[in-house]
């Protein structure tokens, strides 16, 4: 968190909404991106914003500043989005019970990134489809994205170990079948 | 890790347009609720008259009370005596009942009945007419005298009626 962030923080606290606008500014691109990827109805990624940002500014002051502001709010964030796919059971919640980290699965191979693997995501369930744009898109790290799913960081590797064996794999297919 | 531009596409980003509609939405929802403002503003002035209005009461009935008791102590001796007597009196007569019309008296119980109530009678038309001459404060000895001896007369009619069970306690 920069220095600016962190005063914005600490100004809004206090009810200041020029500093909260700032801090809306700074993240509502990133937050807004990454929903979409669980959601092609803008409208409804946008109130998922809406309420993540609403719910960030009543409970600013129990942000203690552990974290980066944009875990906390990636965290409200998502929990607005399952909390609406609960309430509208559109997708069950993925069980990770089939997720535990097993020390014998190799760490992914290096993969190879194209457009056509974002079609294909949408058949993963939300939990590994997180993990993989926090990771390997936001840059957030294993730690910050186990606390955001609040899964086991262990969790949170094999998860996106996974995901690329899964996009890899897809690929190989794809590609014998032309 | 990927550059997040490789990832994202257009349709991903929040448009400008989107931006403002979400802070809009936004600052709606955390801007201090003015209704509630004003409403407790409202309470908190609605309790300030109240009290203000109570205070005022509340002095307004203690003023009037020192002012009624500097009067009343300003008052000679004389006449607050005699205002002593008729508090007296009249409050004796609000608390002893009726009195008695029992049939069964004899004749002659009943003519001193009718005797003393028409004593009473003029006792009380005495010490009216004497007030009214007196015209609040002026109080003679002469007559002053006159109105004491008024008062006990009727006192001693009022003991003599319980004395003969005319009036029942």
């Amino acid at each position: 968190m920069t220095e600016r962030e962190t005063l914005w923080i600490e100004e809004a606290k206090e009810g200041d909404h020029k500093a909260f606008k700032s801090l809306y500014e700074l993240h509502v691109t990133a937050l807004f991106r990454f929903l979409k990827q669980f959601s092609s109805d803008t409208t409804l990624v946008e109130d998922w914003v809406q309420r993540a940002f609403i719910k960030a500014f009543e409970h600013l002051r129990d942000f203690r500043g552990s974290a980066r502001f944009s875990t906390w709010l990636f965290t409200l964030g998502l929990n607005e989005m399952r909390m609406d796919r609960r309430r509208a059971q559109i997708v069950p919640m993925a069980s990770l019970e089939n997720d535990k980290f097993s020390p014998s699965e190799s760490e992914p191979e290096q993969l190879e990134w194209d457009e056509t693997m974002k079609t294909w995501m949408r058949d993963l369930d939300e939990t590994k489809r997180a993990v993989f744009v926090l990771y390997e898109i936001e840059g957030y790290s294993h730690a910050e994205i186990a606390e955001m799913l609040n899964v086991a960081e262990s969790t949170s590797r094999t998860l996106l170990s996974r995901t690329k064996r899964y996009l890899q794999e897809r690929w190989k297919t794809e590609e014998t079948r032309r | 890790m990927m550059r997040p531009d490789q990832f994202y596409t257009s349709d991903d980003q929040p448009t400008g347009r989107s931006r403002k509609r979400m802070w809009r939405a936004i600052e709606r929802e955390i801007a201090p609720h003015r209704a509630t403002l004003f409403f407790i503003a409202d309470k908190r002035s609605f309790a300030y008259g109240i009290a203000a209005a109570l205070l005022l009461y509340l002095s307004t009935v203690g003023g009037i009370t020192v002012v009624r008791q500097l009067v009343e102590n300003a008052q000679p001796q004389e006449v607050r005596v005699d205002k002593a007597y008729r508090t007296a009196i009249s409050e004796f007569e609000r608390v002893v009942p009726d009195i008695s019309s029992d049939s069964s008296r004899s004749p002659q119980a009943t003519q001193e009945l009718s005797s003393r109530k028409e004593q009473m009678r003029l006792v009380d038309g005495a010490i009216n007419e004497l007030r009214r001459e007196m015209n609040g404060n002026d109080i003679s000895p002469v007559k002053r005298e006159r109105l004491r001896q008024l008062y006990s007369m009727k006192l001693q009619i009022l003991q003599r009626m319980i004395e003969q069970g005319e009036i029942e306690l």
